[in-house]
């Protein structure tokens, strides 16, 4: 009789032990797993910060949302580690003003990381039902300047070309020429190699004139390999 | 007479059907998930007949008094598991899959279900096939001889069903066979009921073979991702032994790896074959009127840039993209290699118009063939040997690790220098990986090559240029001029690739086009090429020590003491998809013991009175040391065989074949022996010496004979095989029979013990040759049958077997 009384009078309360300060969690993840692991841009932290990662994971992986990994969405896809995210979006050097192509829009997450950045960002998907799911996610979470589209990213988005960077959230075996063609002179392409729970390295592509140079970013050095 | 004849035939097909099923499993989990679990399907087979006989031993006398109706009931029960225990593996609530192993979730429990529903089917048959024995113990030899007779045609059954039946039918096939065994012990007594029983069993069946249940792969195979693309649709589809080949056209499947980013037009669409699920090349549709060739825009343009090479050999020509290339370049002869025979029909018959009939250019002479024995056959010499692109873009994440490669040894690269013109090059690529692994591996394998054939000056012999994405070796016949210099350095400003290893490079070369962050690589390939190698070998974080016969691994590179650091930098929850493969048959190892303990040496310790004499630990030694034995030798001659025969699926047949029947002659022989001390010694001595000599010889043997004719091949490897087998097929039944008279009560003891060792020495085999190499396994094998022979000592009676 005690306990059904004490649950009675308490019980309302079990719910708000098992609800999430996502706000706090973010906080945690950009201490942890980020800026600890050298990502110093302002811009991008603050994005990182603010976007609500738990949106933007299939409802059976809202609990690992802020844990330091992929997760998957479905398709054979994944959302990326929060640490690859805010790595690929702070080597393309993202500023107000400026227009951003992403190929791959996945989830949307990169997409809404950049877009608290930049002016615009424009996202390209192929799966055509993660493409769906993504636009109505970002209609939700009342993101304006984000436009996505079903198509195969191969031909990048010529209407709205020149970008100032293009954010290949999937790897490719090859550079697409109708990307190399769309990115500005002195614009930046980001891709990452890898797997799709193991991105163990970035492309990142710089564009001068007709000229390209491209530099394999290990955003985790295991230095040295050699045990000794 | 009529019913014990019903009752041999019955038994050789409960066992053919038993042992097909195991291979068709073996298929099926290749082609949804990936081939890691080819050693946990023999494993749960074997735990199936084990706690059949646990449960034999605890409850003998009710089943032996219920045979008459059990017998059927547990054969079409058989039947029926093998086909449902498909259905439920691939339904939502069972379907596993590998790559969300290590993400955390409900992924090990449904591994373990899988585990539970394939244990089924083996388990009722075996029950039956232990019944059987049981109750005829005075004609044991002959429905021993039907059981392994059986066993053995099943094993050949299953190869021949591969070629022609699709995945998902060959589990019926074997269920029909099983209630066909069923209904052949059919009695008076319950014919109604049994008939009763396997009508709706056999409609279902039957059913099921017309519309076979349908396969989900796992979402991260290539064929599902691609499957997901705009129009994706398989355009036609081909069982075989190799397995499930399927056609499939998507409107944006491309094909240009590592394509240099100077190349400035369109990358066609292709249509593309999948083998297994996995990728396996795009079909080449380059015709001699195309101005141009993709792979000349690509690192794998070098040797062409050098010279016109007039002979080439493409060795694993696959869909035929080198070949293309190479006549792209004017070379005038071909060879191109093949081992896939359905994937070369298919371009030689359905696809022929599809890659503008590449295989009946004069030029071109396909060869179906393993490439090693091609290059140990062939007496011709070739201006360029060309291999396939290695490795997987971005680096994989050790899938491929379990997985015999031979032409990746360095045997097989010395063969390819001795057929080398003097001017000739051998060119291998490999997708640039990170943390850096199968570039170093290919560097250390073309230095020791250089260093067997006498080279000292490596640095001469060769040429390695990197693209963004991917570097390509060349290794000469003869050093590198200055004029082969200069050219290479115009090939790389011409597509913005960097030399990577050029007689005479200059500091800062080595990064123009393509930067690289952490340049701790350029460090380990020159050491590779210095006399500290084995310094390196032994210091890096990865296994780099080029692959050889005896542990054809290439893809390995997990060493596991530099897990904890791997972890460290990586993170704990990422680490698992560095080394994935590895990981994977470890884990399925410990799972399978453990059921092992709890499924066949649990019930017998809880159940039976243990007689606590002296002999226990004999009893526990001789035959541990048996089931360990026998199952390293086996499943290390499945791995041998693939390089005498080419195929995973032949060679697993062949072998498990020949060693059945030769083992269950020596069983019969062993009626005639008197099971003594000196006896039992004797023949394990035999055993002992004929292993230490295998571990010895083996290799080289099968080596210097991979070049003959197919049918002197076959018997030859009937005689290696036979022989040990024949004498191991003797110590088991002997050991029997000196258990039942030293202690007859702890029987089932020895035989739980046997099948507990068996099921777990069968899945750390792999493992362990992947670790130590076949030699090293074989000796254990011999090493534990010394075990068993020493347990002798451990009997304090004198053995009575008037």
């Amino acid at each position: 009789m005690r306990t059904a009384s004490l649950i009675i009078t308490f019980g309302w309360l079990l719910p708000l032990i098992f609800m999430q300060d996502y706000k706090k969690l973010r906080e945690e993840m950009v201490r942890t797993q980020i800026t600890e692991r050298g990502v110093k841009d302002s811009a991008t932290l603050a994005a990182m910060r603010k976007v609500p990662r738990h949106s933007f994971v299939p409802t059976d992986q809202v609990g690992n949302a802020y844990e330091d990994r992929p997760l998957p969405i479905g398709y054979g896809q994944t959302i990326s580690q929060p640490y690859i995210v805010a790595y690929m979006t702070e080597i393309i050097k993202p500023k107000p003003g400026q227009k951003v192509l992403e190929i791959g829009t996945g989830s949307g997450y990169q997409a809404a990381v950049l877009a608290e950045i930049v002016s615009k960002v424009y996202t390209i998907e192929i799966v055509g039902e993660l493409g769906k799911q993504a636009t109505t996610r970002l209609k939700n979470l009342n993101y304006k300047n984000i436009e996505v589209k079903t198509a195969d990213g191969y031909h990048g988005w010529k209407e709205h070309a020149p970008f100032d960077a293009i954010v290949v959230t999937a790897a490719a075996e090859y550079i697409p020429t109708p990307l190399k063609e769309q990115l500005k002179d002195g614009g930046r392409m980001i891709i990452p190699v890898g797997s799709p729970y193991m991105t163990q390295q970035l492309m990142l592509i710089e564009k001068t004139g007709d000229k390209f140079r491209t530099t394999s970013k290990m955003p985790v050095r295991f230095v040295p390999f050699k045990r000794s | 007479m009529k019913l014990r004849k019903f009752s041999l035939a019955a038994i050789a097909l409960l066992s053919a059907a038993l042992i097909a099923y195991q291979v068709a499993i073996i298929q099926l989990l290749s082609l949804v998930q990936w081939y890691h679990y080819a050693s946990m399907v023999i494993s749960v087979a074997l735990l199936g007949f084990g706690a059949a006989g646990s449960l034999l031993s605890v409850k003998r006398v009710w089943l032996l008094q219920h045979s008459e109706i059990l017998l059927p009931v547990l054969m079409i029960g058989c039947g029926f598991t093998m086909v449902i225990a498909v259905e439920i593996s691939n339904s939502g609530f069972a379907r596993f899959d590998s790559y969300l192993l290590f993400t955390g979730g409900l992924q090990w429990l449904r591994l373990l279900i899988n585990y539970v529903l394939f244990f089924i089917p083996f388990f009722l048959g075996a029950l039956a096939l232990g019944i059987v024995f049981t109750k005829n113990v005075a004609e044991i030899g002959k429905f021993y001889f039907s059981n392994l007779a059986g066993s053995g045609a099943g094993a050949l059954l299953a190869a021949v069903l591969a070629g022609y039946f699709f995945p998902a039918s060959l589990p019926t096939i074997t269920a029909l066979m099983v209630i066909v065994a069923g209904l052949l012990l059919l009695q008076k007594k319950n014919r109604w009921f049994i008939i009763a029983l396997s009508f709706p069993v056999t409609v279902f069946i039957f059913y099921r073979l017309g519309k076979p249940a349908v396969i989900k792969l796992s979402e991260y195979k290539s064929l599902a991702k691609t499957m997901n693309l705009p129009a994706a649709r398989v355009l036609l589809q081909k069982p075989g032994p190799y397995g499930l080949v399927q056609v499939v056209s998507a409107d944006a499947l491309r094909y240009a790896p590592g394509l240099s980013l100077a190349f400035d037009k369109d990358v066609p669409v292709k249509k593309v074959i999948f083998n297994n699920g996995d990728w396996f090349g795009p079909i080449d549709s380059w015709n001699k009127a195309d101005s141009f060739h993709l792979l000349d825009y690509t690192s794998m343009a070098l040797a062409y840039a050098l010279k016109k090479r007039n002979t080439v050999l493409v060795l694993n020509a696959g869909t035929g993209l080198n070949i293309s290339h190479a006549l792209k370049n004017n070379a005038s002869q071909i060879d191109a290699v093949e081992p896939h025979r359905a994937v070369a029909d298919l371009l030689l018959n359905e696809l022929a118009a599809d890659n503008d009939s590449l295989y009946y250019e004069p030029r071109v002479k396909m060869h179906i063939t393993e490439p090693r024995s091609f290059l140990s056959a062939t007496k011709k010499k070739y201006d360029l040997v060309q291999l396939p692109l290695i490795g997987a873009f971005g680096g994989g994440v050790g899938l491929y690790a379990m997985r015999e490669e031979y032409s990746l040894t360095k045997e097989a690269f010395l063969r390819m220098w001795n057929l080398l013109e003097d001017d000739g090059v051998i060119s291998i690529t490999t997708w640039m990986d990170y943390p850096f692994r199968n570039s170093l591996k290919i560097t250390a394998t073309l230095a020791e090559t250089l260093s067997e054939a006498g080279i000292t000056n490596y640095q001469s012999h060769l040429v390695a240029v990197r693209s963004w994405a991917t570097i390509t070796y060349l290794l000469k016949k003869t050093p590198f001029t200055s004029a082969d210099t200069t050219l290479v350095r115009k090939f790389c400003n011409e597509y913005f690739f960097d030399p990577l290893l050029l007689p005479g490079l200059q500091p800062g070369e080595r990064m123009i086009h393509n930067g690289i962050s952490d340049s701790g690589f350029f460090a380990y390939t020159d050491e590779l090429l210095s006399g500290n190698r084995d310094k390196l070998y032994e210091e890096y974080g990865f296994h780099i020590k080029p692959a050889t016969d005896d542990q054809p691994y290439f893809s390995q590179f997990l060493r596991r003491k530099s897990l904890p650091q791997l972890s460290n930098v990586f993170g704990s929850q990422n680490v698992s998809f560095i080394e994935l493969g590895w990981l994977i048959s470890a884990t399925t190892f410990l799972q399978i013991t453990l059921l092992a303990v709890l499924l066949i040496l649990f019930p017998l310790f809880k159940l039976l009175r243990i007689s606590r004499g002296s002999n226990k630990s004999w009893t526990f030694f001789y035959f541990s040391g048996l089931g360990i034995g026998y199952m390293f030798f086996e499943i290390v001659l499945i791995q041998k065989f693939i390089l005498f025969f080419g195929n995973p699926v032949y060679a697993a047949a062949m072998v498990i074949c020949v060693m059945l029947l030769a083992s269950g002659a020596g069983s019969y022989f062993s009626s005639r022996l008197l099971p003594t001390r000196l006896m039992i010694q004797r023949i394990l001595l035999f055993i002992f010496l004929i292993l230490l000599l295998y571990t010895f010889f083996l290799s080289s043997m099968l080596q210097q004979l991979a070049s003959l004719p197919d049918l002197v091949k076959l018997l030859i490897s009937v005689f290696i095989i036979a022989c040990p087998a024949l004498l191991m097929g003797i110590p088991f039944p002997l050991g029997l029979r000196a258990q039942a008279l030293v202690e007859e009560k702890n029987i089932p003891w020895a035989w739980g013990i046997n099948g507990c060792m068996s099921v777990i020495s069968a899945a750390l085999a792999t493992l362990l040759t992947v670790d130590a190499g076949f030699s090293v396994v074989i000796m254990l094998a011999a090493v534990f049958y010394a075990v068993s022979l020493v347990s002798m000592h451990l009997i304090k009676e004198t053995i009575n077997s008037s």
